[in-house]
């Protein structure tokens, strides 16, 4: 935390490319579910577009707009890449492992396809920019989530 | 009174020797000297304000008005002396004129909260559009219970207040005017002194949020003309969770008491209570009398620098500043008004003011990010939020240049 290794730790270069050129950035016209979340001391908000498929149930697209810190357009970036293809609950479920990770005690795992943002928990006041756009996914998800 | 530092003038500061009084910069933050530029958000605290809490904790604690002991004694006369202090400090005419509360939150929601019994349904509060939240929600909060309108005079993009528009706005339904001295965002220093002589020709009171002022000019409340002042101890190096409200003794006379409890009753009964007299009507419960204590010898200290001598330092060190961030490709400054005070507010583009507080505080440089309280203001600037460097007595060009050098760093890293 205390050297410029930390630094680089924190913003590598998978990051820093992730929130120079997000993924999937823009809105979603057809999208079948979308929610925003917003960071009150910052003002930075989200919001993600999922596109559904019927039988079986897959997120099939997915999109984000909004604006925020390097950190949080990378994990937004990172979390449309990683839950393409999932199910609803894979979805929430790595979410929910990743929120575990960031603030848990510490043993837990940060899922594989966001290691780049291990770095952010050695940074507390950070780590809700990291989870800022999981919960826009996880609203835009609970609904469906609920009906199971 | 209210003019800014660039007028003052005083003898020079020996930055180096003051320093050395706040222990606090000795540290070395994550391997760099500790260039401390978060001072709107709270000051240090110098050794003798530490001392005098202790010493006060150690040698001379008890509950004050309440015993006939020795020890409750010295506590009273601790606490009543430090409010003469205050009296001094600010040119109040009498020590019954100050109120000790929590802080420039809790003196604005006092007045807040207690003035609300003569508004009505289509009464006026006005303010600027460069509030902090303390200065908006109380009053939103009074107008919610009464009906009254919140009134908010406008300002330019450079961050001045736009004269004709408050005069404008100051009708005859006007009940108060409550406006920031500083800016805590842009450091903007406000006419004070012109824009109460309007509400007193129209006899409407002025309450000025004096957070960021206090610690920087000397203030004079007389001359400013207004009838109430807040201000905290913690931006002007003393204590958190103790702050003042000077209120014109004929203003408070009027005022119902804030909050019911212990210290701000003559006599009770069940049947009816009689109110203490001033300054004690304000002051319920036991108070943070060591605090008080400490804010006492806050201002002492202050005093000792010369509040003209401080005004003058830092005026420099803030055009030093504004020459050295100007001169930084991508950056720009927000909050560009003529008259200003300690405060450096700046974008730097294609970063986030988060990611660039990262990186300066890898760099042993601690700014505040994000909208300062002040969202409102924000958005009618167009942004999420600034970076902000804000100034004290022991700032030097050195903590500048260092600011400018992590600024670098961060281009260097995060710019696109």
């Amino acid at each position: 935390m205390t050297d410029s290794a930390a630094m680089t730790r924190l913003y590598r270069d998978a990051v820093l490319a992730h929130s120079q050129a997000p993924h999937n950035f823009g809105a979603m016209a057809s999208a079948d579910c979308q929610a925003s979340a917003t960071n009150a001391l910052c003002g930075d908000h989200f919001t993600v577009y999922l596109r559904l498929s019927r039988d079986p149930r897959r997120i099939v697209g997915t999109s984000f707009d909004g604006h925020g810190c390097a950190i949080s357009m990378a994990s937004a970036s990172l979390l449309t890449d990683l839950v393409h293809g999932m199910s609803e609950g894979e979805a929430l479920d790595t979410g929910r492992r990743f929120a575990a990770a960031m603030s848990g005690p510490g043993d837990s795992e940060v899922p594989e396809p966001l290691r780049p943002l291990t770095g952010v928990r050695d940074y507390p006041a950070r780590i809700r920019c990291a989870l800022l756009p999981w919960a826009a996914l996880e609203r835009a998800l609970r609904p469906a989530d609920e009906s199971n | 009174m209210s003019e800014p530092a660039v007028t003052s003038s005083g003898p020079a500061l020996d930055v180096a020797a003051i320093r050395q009084d706040f222990p606090i910069l000795r540290q070395s933050m994550n391997g760099h000297r500790l260039a401390y530029l978060d001072n709107a958000a709270s000051t240090q605290r110098p050794s003798v304000v530490i001392d005098a809490i202790s010493t006060y904790y150690s040698r001379d604690h008890a509950n004050v008005h309440r015993g006939v002991h020795t020890l409750s004694q010295r506590a009273t006369d601790a606490q009543e002396a430090a409010r003469e202090i205050v009296r001094q400090f600010i040119g109040a005419a009498d020590r019954r004129e100050i109120i000790f509360t929590r802080g420039t939150t809790d003196s604005v929601n006092l007045v807040a909260g207690t003035l609300g019994q003569s508004i009505g349904p289509g009464d006026e509060i006005l303010i600027t559009h460069m509030e902090h939240h303390s200065n908006i929600v109380p009053w939103q909060m009074l107008c919610e219970r009464t009906g009254a309108r919140l009134v908010v005079a406008p300002i330019d993009s450079r961050g001045e207040l736009l004269m004709g528009d408050f005069l404008e706005r100051l009708g005859p339904r006007t009940r108060l005017v409550s406006i920031v001295h500083v800016s805590n965002a842009l450091g903007t220093v406000l006419p004070v002194e012109q824009l109460a002589a309007e509400a007193k020709r129209r006899g409407i009171p002025v309450l000025i949020d004096g957070a960021q002022a206090v610690a920087h000019t000397r203030i004079d409340v007389r001359a400013l003309g207004c009838d109430f002042y807040a201000f905290s101890g913690h931006k002007m190096y003393g204590p958190t969770g103790i702050g003042v409200l000077y209120g014109r003794l004929d203003r408070l006379e009027r005022l119902p008491p804030y909050q019911g409890g212990g210290e701000m009753i003559l006599s009770v009964s069940f049947e009816k209570t009689e109110w203490n007299e001033l300054p004690y009507k304000f002051e319920a419960g036991t108070p943070h009398i060591a605090g008080i204590v400490g804010l006492g010898a806050a201002i002492t200290y202050l005093e000792s620098l010369d509040m003209n001598a401080v005004a003058s330092h830092e005026s420099l060190v803030l055009d030093y500043g504004r020459r050295a961030l100007e001169a930084i490709d991508g950056l720009t400054l927000v909050g560009t008004a003529k008259h200003k005070a300690g405060v450096l507010s700046f974008v730097v583009d294609g970063i986030h003011s988060h990611d660039l507080g990262t990186v300066l505080d890898h760099q042993g440089v601690a700014v505040r990010t994000g909208h300062h309280c002040a969202m409102p203001l924000m958005s009618f600037l167009g942004l999420s939020g600034t970076a902000r460097a804000s100034l004290a007595v022991y700032n030097d060009r050195d903590d500048i240049d260092q600011l400018v050098e992590a600024i670098r760093i961060a281009i260097k890293l995060l710019g696109r």
